[in-house]
């Protein structure tokens, strides 16, 4: 009886120190980091140039002073991707508001992926601001990019279902271009830890004192 | 006397299974399907929900709703409850035209699934029996009645 009750407090104590813990603690960052003498350098999303479904450039400067949720889809993709940008809405509904984030969805598909089929998409999704970017460009360009920046997969496969194999992440980024944060796209708890993370990020933006 | 018994016994058997055989109408107890086409509704919605999270719900969403403009709602759709038949051509061999659903337009592609009958009645069952539908049983005989008559798109 004694060892019970001692195990019921031990859990309980157990609940009530992981709720407790303080959530100040800054996010992670992801990548391989380079040591140089006084400084670290950080993996960072290289320089890129691609075209929304207004027809804009847009580039890291595009986010400058921004965050961003970034992924990749395609419009004829019959399996997670309806997923993704249901999950994506809930994104775009939190911070629809918020100047200082921003959504960056890449198609993987380009050449069915024109810019007039992105804006289509975009519209029949809902999509009124300019917050959340579709963007189209070269191919091999943009599965370059999503390998090396973004550290995600995306690839042609005739045998995967609409012909495409690619990953359901969502990838966070900071106002320094580095990522901050994995979620699976496809769920939607995965999605809940995303939406906290990105005000716990810009939390780190906000003034001390 | 014995065989009395087992006549009358016999006889109130059959009776029995008549009376079950019938229409479905007869649901005085919602605990006990009275019928077997009440059984083999509930074993329908069972299958016909694995294979709609498995084929359809990435797209048609689990709560049947659908997304924006893009993906039709099944909920509540008048295109799915006015023609059954035309439903379980769509679920087989999928669709490219445009199509107007509870007033609002949607043009992106359906894939066919790679599906037998069987399993065409079953999603069917349920989606034509979820969320507010009441759509009742999709027997696999009509299905394959109807998935035989469907017309190329």
């Amino acid at each position: 009886m004694i060892r019970l009750e001692f195990i019921i407090a031990a859990c309980l104590a157990a609940l009530i120190s992981c709720t407790s813990t303080p959530s100040t603690a800054n996010l992670p960052i992801y990548g391989n980091k380079i040591f140089e003498e006084n400084d670290t350098i950080y993996h960072t999303i290289e320089d890129f140039r691609l075209v929304d479904q207004d027809s804009s450039w847009v580039t890291n400067a595009t986010f400058n002073n921004q965050v961003y949720v970034s992924d990749f889809f395609f419009t004829s993709c019959p399996t997670i991707c309806p997923k993704m940008k249901q999950q994506m809405l809930r994104v775009y509904e939190k911070f629809e508001n918020n100047d200082q984030v921003a959504i960056l969805s890449h198609t993987i598909d380009p050449t069915h992926d024109t810019v007039a089929v992105l804006k289509d998409y975009a519209t029949k999704l809902g999509i009124k601001s300019s917050k959340w970017k579709f963007v189209t460009g070269d191919q091999d360009y943009i599965y370059d990019l999503g390998e090396k920046s973004y550290m995600v997969m995306a690839d042609e496969d005739p045998n995967a279902a609409g012909g495409f194999i690619h990953s359901g992440a969502f990838l966070l980024v900071d106002k320094d271009r580095r990522i901050r944060g994995v979620y699976d796209g496809t769920v939607d708890e995965q999605v809940d830890v995303l939406l906290t993370d990105i005000d716990k990020l810009l939390k780190e933006y906000e003034p001390t004192n | 006397m014995n065989l009395l018994t087992k006549v009358v016994a016999l006889f109130a058997f059959v009776l029995l299974f008549a009376s079950c055989g019938g229409s479905s109408e007869t649901s005085q107890n919602e605990e006990k399907p009275s019928s077997r086409d009440e059984i083999r509704l509930k074993q329908y919605m069972v299958q016909g929900a694995k294979i709609y999270s498995t084929y359809c719900a990435n797209c048609h969403q689990d709560d049947g709703k659908g997304l924006a403009a893009l993906y039709p709602p099944l909920a509540g759709s008048d295109y799915l409850m006015e023609n059954f038949a035309r439903a379980a051509c769509i679920i087989k061999n999928g669709q490219a035209k445009e199509i107007v659903v509870n007033g609002v337009t949607y043009s992106q592609l359906m894939p066919g699934n790679p599906i037998t009958n069987l399993e065409v009645a079953e999603v069917l069952t349920y989606v034509a029996n979820s969320w507010g539908n009441e759509g009742g049983l999709m027997g696999v005989k009509d299905i394959d009645k109807w998935i035989d008559a469907c017309v190329e798109e």
